[in-house]
């Protein structure tokens, strides 16, 4: 193999890992785009700006549990709860248009759609807390949405991997 | 030449162009010697031709370097912030599909220059390193879109990372020092951001700060250490980022554990501990495979990581929000952390001489005049003016200076008693 040759090959080897990168970091979204179950979440406007991509509307959902909500009384329970914090399962139903959240479970649940979620830090996080879009859209969405009707649409997959597909306003 | 030799180019690999760059000083100086060594009969002229042919004048920082290398850098983070605009004219696929086709573009037409800086044999032409480091920039765009276009969560460390180990595959396959100048940045933020998104206190992020600086360190001195061996002669140019930016780290870790505020508990979280126990691994390899300069370049990151954990779990017992209320023990911490700051600062001042390495020895000195800055007028002022302060550090290095001028002199006069 003469030296261009060789080198060609190492550079399209590295061209290969760089794309596989990309695809280990955007895997769980691009399994439920591509695999997953569509659901309808009510959903409620937060905040915006990340420096890399730019102006987005951070969502809360009031249908899916919250991680700070629970108040244990004693320090022992309440480092109990610290403890088991961590990888958390999100059982979900459907109750008319939309589906709603279940109490975290700590294993994923037997049968039915779930969200695999993360509750380390204050809030619950299950990949789809943040919609991006233009600056300007961004501002007036994060208004429209104050009305506390609009609803996200999320694909789900079998391993409760979740990405935002839509996020409207009626 | 003792120590300088390290930063030469060691025997010509053969995947390497025949001529070889370097400084104009250097050149000079090997000129001047080429010369004597005809004179004294130890090289015949077309002997001398050849080695002289080996090399050609090029300086590191000529004004074509400096402005394609920022050239490449508003380019590259340009692409990133088109990203952030979020062109809602073309479907995220296709934006995706586009900084795709940007990224590989630039990697083909980088390696197509280097081919043909390969073949003209013009190798101090900075436009490849220039191509390289927009071909690593454009990843990051490429992860970005990506990210955007499957709308994951805001502010996410791993994307960092992987730009970072993307780029870093990417030097090491072109031997782009840029690049991995770039990578190890990235991979540094990375990791710091990782232990901060856990949310672990200052502590987490000091001694965060700290191992990233062993780890890089360490690598950077292994580099070293295989490229001695011969099996990787290649890459001794690629050790510089990480021991240089592993030093920028070591000095900031020391100066954040330095600052006299309230510190959290001794936490960390899984990706802390893994990182120092892999930082304490490399640190230890080095110590086993390298010589002198090596062992004493990892000790200094060692060092200053063990003084900024000892800072850093050097707790007070009431919250420290005002300098004016400095305690005797709030006092004795800032005193100490001023003279742990000079033993490392000039460590590694030392060392930039011994490695023969100038820039690892202005970013000491500037450490250390920064240092000493905020911590005359955030910490001392109400205690010590800052004049006061600069006087008595300034005192401590005269001394040291003197106190290592005498030591030296008197090896001078050993060394000319042995030869008399």
């Amino acid at each position: 193999m003469s030296v261009t040759t060789s080198r060609a090959v190492t550079v399209g080897a590295v061209v290969l890992a760089q794309l596989a990168l990309v695809v280990v970091a955007v895997w769980a979204p691009l399994s439920a785009r591509l695999t997953g179950e569509e659901i309808v979440l009510r959903v409620a406007p937060f905040d915006p700006v990340d420096p890399f991509r730019g102006a987005y509307v951070e969502l809360s959902y009031p249908d899916l549990p919250d991680s700070s909500a629970s108040s244990p009384e004693t320090q022992e329970e309440q480092e109990a709860l610290d403890a088991a914090r961590g990888t958390a399962y999100v059982p979900l139903t459907r109750s008319g248009g939309v589906w709603l959240g279940g109490p975290v479970q700590r294993t994923p649940p037997a049968q039915g759609l779930y969200l695999r979620c993360d509750d380390s830090s204050w809030q619950l996080q299950c990949g789809i807390e943040s919609w991006f879009l233009p600056q300007d859209e961004a501002a007036g969405l994060q208004g429209s949405l104050g009305t506390g009707t609009a609803v996200a649409t999320v694909k789900v997959d079998g391993a409760g991997h979740a990405a935002l597909v839509d996020v409207s306003a009626p | 030449m003792t120590a300088s030799s390290t930063a030469t180019p060691s025997a010509p690999d053969h995947r390497d162009p025949a001529v070889h760059p370097v400084t104009p000083d250097r050149l000079q100086w090997l000129e001047g010697e080429l010369t004597r060594w005809q004179a004294d009969g130890l090289l015949g002229p077309d002997a001398a031709q050849a080695i002289r042919g080996r090399y050609v004048a090029s300086r590191r920082f000529t004004l074509a370097r400096i402005v394609l290398t920022l050239g490449a850098c508003f380019v590259g983070l340009g692409l990133v912030w088109l990203v952030a605009s979020n062109l809602d004219v073309m479907a995220p696929l296709v934006r995706f599909l586009l900084m795709v086709a940007i990224w590989l573009g630039l990697v083909v037409a980088s390696e197509l220059l280097a081919a043909r800086r390969s073949r003209a044999g013009d190798v101090a032409s900075p436009v490849v390193g220039a191509a390289r480091l927009l071909a690593a920039l454009a990843f990051g765009a490429v992860v970005f879109q990506a990210a955007q276009s499957l709308q994951v969560p805001a502010y996410e460390p791993l994307l960092v990372g992987v730009w970072g180990l993307g780029a870093l595959l990417w030097a090491y396959a072109v031997r782009g020092v840029a690049s991995l100048v770039l990578a190890v940045g990235l991979l540094a933020f990375w990791f710091v951001w990782e232990v901060l998104s856990a949310g672990d206190g200052a502590f987490a992020v000091s001694t965060a700060l700290a191992s990233a600086a062993l780890a890089m360190v360490s690598v950077g001195v292994l580099h070293l250490v295989l490229s001695r061996r011969g099996s990787l002669a290649a890459w001794r140019s690629m050790a510089a980022p990480w021991r240089e930016v592993g030093a920028a780290l070591a000095l900031v870790a020391l100066f954040v554990a330095a600052l006299p505020y309230a510190w959290g508990e001794a936490q960390g979280s899984l990706a802390l501990w893994l990182g120092l126990g892999l930082a304490v691994v490399l640190a230890g390899a080095c110590f086993v495979e390298g010589d002198r300069v090596d062992r004493i370049e990892v000790g200094l990151a060692a060092l200053a990581g063990a003084m900024t954990v000892g800072l850093s779990l050097w707790r007070f017992d009431e919250s420290v929000s005002d300098t004016a209320d400095l305690s005797t023990e709030a006092l004795a911490r800032a005193v100490l952390s001023v003279l742990a700051y000079l033993v490392v600062a000039s460590g590694y001042a030392v060392l930039g001489g011994l490695r023969d390495n100038s820039r690892i020895t202005w970013l000491a000195t500037a450490a250390l005049v920064v240092f000493v800055t905020v911590q005359a007028f955030a910490v001392f002022a109400p205690i010590l003016s800052a004049a006061a302060l600069f006087l008595v550090v300034g005192v401590v290095l005269l001394g040291t200076g003197v106190l290592a001028d005498r030591g030296r002199r008197r090896l001078v006069s050993e060394a000319k008693e042995v030869l008399s």
